[in-house]
């Protein structure tokens, strides 16, 4: 009998052992490679939003106030890129940044980290201009005669509960040292007993009053800004009678009357003792407008010198 | 007429292949003997590095005043981390130590353990990190902590070491200096 065949089987035998063989040994390889790739991607992702938190620290130091957003820093940066979404002040005047790193730059990204920080600026603004929530507010009595565009309607409040402080998150003498200070600067101004259409209007204002003196604007001018009327509270403060235009926030301690064709854009909100009357009549254009509001509010300060303090840094 | 060999041959012939095989067996025991040390090593540097990992991301979240010991060096450390919520009391104490005493009963020494009577901690009052830990130190300085980690083995009658694979040098350690992220309070 011709066993002569039998090399072929032996040799394909042999073949498909080492064929086995590599195999096993290249897919355990591989696996122990992609195991090796997650744990450097996921390191660099990591210090990518490390990079990402450090470039926010940096950018908020520059500019506390700056406005939030999501992805509101984004760059690619080595292996990958970062994205750092910023948040709203809170209550506290802190604001919370997310930081991501991400692995490749391409998405989905193989490996993300995330690391949150909490932080606050030692000179940052204290204000909560998210607590005007209405065209006119006033701690007393609303009355409207005539006709009045509040846009959106109804966006008025009568009775608040609202205080300087809470909305300022200081006391009345510390943002009139504000003013003063930014009137050195020439980004403010304090009046008192101020003549009719005292101008200009804009940065912060300061105006104080005594006895029964009011301001009064009746002309065609155009004011911004934070303006902060200071009279003792039962007589009309703020006398609006012409075609004049504001945008930003009036703060008035005191009545407010309200007459002619102004616009204002932003908010008005006036205390009075509690048997006096805010009137509003006319035909006045009052527009809310919380960028305006917030915008306003930040002439008080908080941006470029203030040291910032991380207060809260956890991997999430 | 049949040939066939002789007992002289036979016997030469089967000297020859004891001698190969002797020597085949050798070369393959000698290799089985490294791969199961390189298994070995591997393990260790395992247990080493993930149990470095997992202390070093726990680590960066605590503050140099949530640190006990405040500063020094010790085997034992215990630590605050920053709660979810800024404001709520800090999350611990989270202790790390070698359980060179069997503490925790489980019949195996040397392991790296973390304690967390918090129950706001999602892992748990206790967690083995890693086991055939040799060494572990914590310095704590101004704004960081270094950690140190050292693993041994023993196997088929030696030593084997981590981060020196025969234990020549049993003075080098796995280094990690962690930064403190968050602030003294």
């Amino acid at each position: 009998m011709n066993k002569r065949g039998i090399a072929l089987i032996v040799a394909f035998m042999v073949i498909v052992v080492l064929t086995t063989f590599s195999l096993v040994i290249f897919v355990r390889s591989m696996s122990e490679r992609s195991i090796a790739q997650r744990y450097v991607e996921s390191t660099q992702a990591f210090w990518l939003a490390e990079a990402g938190v450090n470039r926010a620290l940096k950018e908020l130091k520059a500019d506390y106030s700056v406005s939030s957003g999501n992805c509101k820093w984004e760059t690619n940066l080595g292996a990958g890129r970062y994205c750092v979404d910023l948040g709203d002040k809170d209550i506290n005047g802190r604001r919370t940044l997310t930081a991501y790193g991400y692995v490749p730059f391409t998405t989905p990204a193989r490996a993300e980290r995330k690391i949150s920080v909490l932080v606050e600026s030692s000179g940052s603004n204290p204000s909560n201009p998210e607590l005007i929530t209405y065209a006119i507010e006033t701690t007393g009595t609303l009355r409207i005669t005539g006709s009045v565009d509040i846009h959106p309607s109804g966006s008025s409040h009568q009775n608040s509960n609202l205080t300087f402080e809470e909305v300022f998150g200081m006391t009345e003498d510390q943002v009139k040292a504000i003013a003063i200070s930014a009137q050195d600067q020439g980004a403010g101004h304090v009046y008192t007993n101020p003549p009719a259409n005292q101008q200009p209007v804009n940065g912060i204002t300061w105006v104080d009053l005594t006895g029964s003196n009011k301001y009064s604007i009746s002309s065609n001018w155009s004011g911004s800004g934070l303006l902060i009327v200071n009279s003792n509270g039962n007589d009309v403060a703020l006398d609006i009678s012409g075609a004049w235009t504001f945008t930003g926030m009036i703060w008035v301690t005191g009545r407010v009357k309200i007459s002619g064709t102004p616009v204002i854009n932003g908010a008005i909100f006036a205390k009075s003792s509690i048997d006096a009357q805010s009137d509003f009549s006319g035909n006045a254009t009052i527009n809310f407008n919380s960028t305006d509001v917030s915008s306003a509010f930040s002439s008080l300060g908080g941006g470029g010198s203030g040291e910032l303090t991380v207060l809260s840094w956890r991997e999430i | 007429m049949k040939k066939g060999f002789t007992l002289v041959e036979i016997l030469v012939c089967t000297a020859i292949l004891s001698f190969m095989i002797a020597a085949i067996y050798g070369v393959l025991n000698v290799g089985n003997i490294i791969y199961k040390d390189d298994i070995t090593l591997v393990e260790l540097q395992q247990q080493a590095r993930q149990a470095m990992y997992a202390m070093v991301n726990e680590i960066r979240e605590s503050a140099p005043s949530r640190m006990i010991p405040p500063s020094g060096c010790s085997q034992t450390i215990s630590f605050y981390v920053a709660p979810p919520v800024y404001g709520d009391l800090w999350v611990g104490p989270i202790s790390y130590y070698l359980d060179v005493n069997d503490v925790n009963n489980d019949g195996v020494k040397d392991q790296i353990i973390r304690d967390d009577l918090d129950p706001r901690d999602p892992q748990g009052p206790r967690k083995i990190l890693a086991n055939d830990i040799t060494w572990l130190n914590f310095c704590v300085s101004e704004n960081s902590v270094m950690i140190d980690v050292a693993a041994k083995k023993a196997a088929r009658g030696r030593d084997l070491c981590f981060p020196v694979p025969y234990c020549n040098d049993t003075s080098k350690t796995l280094k990690e200096k962690v930064k403190l992220r968050n602030r003294n309070e």
